[in-house]
């Protein structure tokens, strides 16, 4: 049999400081510094500027690997060029359509292509964007975009698990770089497209407005409570 | 263009300068789960956009070593890097002391390829450090650390050496410290400063806090070298920041403490609407650089993620600005107090630094070292640190036990 409940005892509530300094040095905000070996890093003293040798491989070793400028790179890079944004022309019959867009985002890689030269493959630049979509089949972007769409995030799930699952031959490295550089693009631009105003690249918070989309605490609708990220707690 | 707050005899802000950058091309497959904001994507978009704009051209760049076992041990806990060094998303279900012990799980989930990420984003920073300590002004070096949106962890709490101020949201937000009378403590009191401030802070309202303190905090410190976290977590419309900054605004920071012409180092931090942090990231690298980016951006392989106006600048939103005028008033005449009873850094001659200064000489190849992992240790659990009437919570160890810093899983911010 179910005892009756006992009423709580009443908490005396400290009147919330209205005054912002007030607040800010509310000692019953305070969280107390942890001060001790554990806590700081220990700061040598002094003892003068690096002497020559001292050192050196160590210190060349943090220096990594220098990927540009390349020994027999153009000096003649086109400083005109620097900082430079798309033009104003475009000769395409249907200007800023996702065709548009793809046609001129592939010559701008041609042309990076020969202005990097080697650098090029160091940044992987033929790894990103839409490029990624050449290594998959058409029946497996398809399946790939079903596997998203069924474990959307606003109900804790991830496609990652079942993507894995589903392309066994491949790693989570290459599917990851799938989502982000062919997937999710291409939502974008879809969605960008037929006016949505804000998109956001989590599956769920297309459309909603910015107050929304910055809760730090989500409250599914229904079994999923998601974590509040970048809270207070330590 | 603003002229800086430079007090020191320079060049003009507009000169152009040597910029390194440092890059690793895996950084951008490293994926800490699905719906978690933290997408180290966003450093591969900033990358295409700086190819795009024709800035990587422009500066030296490099991909960094990555820090070994024995890198990470200088500075953390020998048992907090053996654990990142194990734990993997399989395994964790049988760590759920250590986990809950080292602060990871959530805000910081263990993911594919965590230890190798965090050796990926070390060793850039330890590698830019090192730059730093090659080509610092003075005789002594003093660091500067600022942080753009959220507070230290007060490791460099009581020193001297270091003066770290930070600029973030204050109450109820990773990761819980940061209060304005929190100077410092011991021989470090007054070297620590923290600003703390309200939603939706906006340029305007952030630089009459920042510009006169930080001309403060140049003058009386006088670092040799300035380490500046940019923190894109502070811009407007911030899936997790409640803060209204521009682009501008916020790369109005980086001018600034460039304008001073002291050695400085730009590291990231937060940020987590990833096509602002990469047009952010991109513009500062411009500011660095001394050149002006146009607004209409360039067609590249991220160009979608910038739709439906695909510029670099957005406007920020409509969002109410907390901080009343006279709160800032208050906060900045508070540190401006605080700085005041700064003692004067000791004689050192500031020296203006030649054109050319030699810096050391890039290796094209460099052999991958392996660090060996020899040293274990048992260390009891953290004690979680309370509400407590003091300002410190002073802990003392046996001599044996190691060095480290605050089991504070900081990886977050990379």
């Amino acid at each position: 049999m179910k005892q009756p409940k006992q009423p709580k005892p009443q908490k005396l509530k400290k009147p919330i400081p209205v005054n912002w300094l007030e607040f800010i040095t509310d000692d019953n905000l305070k969280l107390a510094i942890p001060v001790g070996p554990r806590f700081q890093v220990d700061v040598p003293d002094w003892t003068g500027p690096p002497h020559e040798g001292y050192d050196e491989s160590i210190n060349s070793r943090w220096l990594g690997t220098q990927v540009w400028p390349i020994k027999d790179a153009r000096s003649d890079t086109k400083v005109d060029l620097i900082g430079k944004g798309r033009s104003n022309f475009c000769t395409c019959p249907s200007p800023g359509s996702i065709e548009c867009v793809k046609r001129h985002v592939n010559d701008k890689k041609v042309q990076l292509q020969f202005d990097l030269g080697p650098a090029f493959w160091k940044w992987r630049f033929n790894e990103m964007g839409q490029e990624v979509s050449k290594l998959w089949n058409l029946e497996e972007q398809k399946q790939f975009d079903c596997i998203v769409k069924m474990n959307p995030i606003s109900e804790g799930k991830s496609f990652l698990t079942p993507a894995l699952e589903c392309f066994q031959t491949l790693c989570s490295g290459t599917i990851v770089s799938y989502y982000f550089n062919v997937y999710v693009p291409r939502r974008m631009s879809i969605k960008t497209r037929a006016g949505i105003k804000i998109v956001d690249t989590d599956e769920d918070e297309d459309g909603k407005d910015l107050k929304s989309s910055r809760k730090r605490c989500r409250s599914g609708s229904g079994k999923f409570v998601r974590t509040r990220y970048l809270t207070g707690r330590r | 263009m603003e002229a800086g707050g430079n007090s020191l005899p320079s060049g003009p802000d507009g000169v152009k300068r040597k910029v390194f950058y440092f890059y690793d091309p895996e950084v951008g497959n490293y994926y800490y789960g699905q719906g978690h904001p933290m997408k180290p994507h966003r450093i591969r978009m900033t990358h295409a956009l700086l190819a795009h704009y024709g800035l990587l051209q422009h500066m030296h760049v490099v991909k960094p070593a990555l820090a070994r076992d024995r890198d990470l041990c200088r500075f953390h806990a020998d048992d907090y890097v053996a654990f990142l060094r194990s734990i993997t998303p399989e395994t964790q279900q049988d760590q759920l002391r250590q986990l809950k012990r080292f602060n990871v799980g959530e805000d910081c989930p263990v993911f594919d390829g965590l230890y190798s990420f965090c050796q990926t984003y070390a060793g850039g920073s330890v590698g830019g450090a090192n730059f730093l300590k090659c080509t610092s002004l003075a005789s002594e070096i003093h660091f500067l650390d600022i942080e753009f949106c959220t507070s230290g962890d007060g490791v460099f709490y009581t020193t001297d050496r270091v003066m770290t101020v930070s600029f973030h949201k204050f109450g109820d937000y990773f990761p819980g410290t940061g209060d304005i009378r929190d100077v410092g403590y011991a021989k470090g009191k007054y070297y620590s400063l923290n600003v703390p401030l309200d939603d939706g802070i906006d340029d305007e309202s952030y630089q009459s806090l920042f510009k006169p303190i930080m001309g403060k905090v140049m003058e009386v410190f006088k670092p040799g070298a300035v380490v500046l976290q940019c923190g894109a977590d502070s811009l407007s419309g911030d899936r997790l920041g409640c803060f209204n900054l521009s682009i501008k605004g916020h790369a109005e920071c980086v001018r600034y403490m460039r304008s001073f012409n002291v050695p400085l180092l730009l590291v990231g931090g937060g940020g987590y609407t990833i096509r602002n942090v990469a047009r952010c990231w991109c513009y500062e690298t411009g500011v660095a650089l001394g050149v002006e980016l146009e607004d209409k951006m360039p067609q590249h392989e991220y160009y979608e993620y910038f739709g439906p106006d695909y510029t670099l600048h957005v406007a920020p939103s409509n969002m109410e600005n907390k901080n009343s005028r006279q709160q800032l008033d208050e906060i900045r005449a508070k540190l401006l107090d605080y700085l005041s009873k700064l003692q004067h850094a000791p004689s050192v001659q500031f020296q203006e630094r030649p054109p050319d200064t030699e810096l050391p000489e890039v290796d094209e190849d460099q052999e991958d070292e392996d660090g060996r992992w020899d040293h274990d240790s048992d260390m009891d659990g953290v004690d979680d640190c309370k509400h407590v009437s003091g300002r410190v919570k002073r802990e003392y160890l046996e001599p044996k036990d190691t060095i480290g810093r605050h089991c504070c899983a900081h990886f977050l911010t990379a």
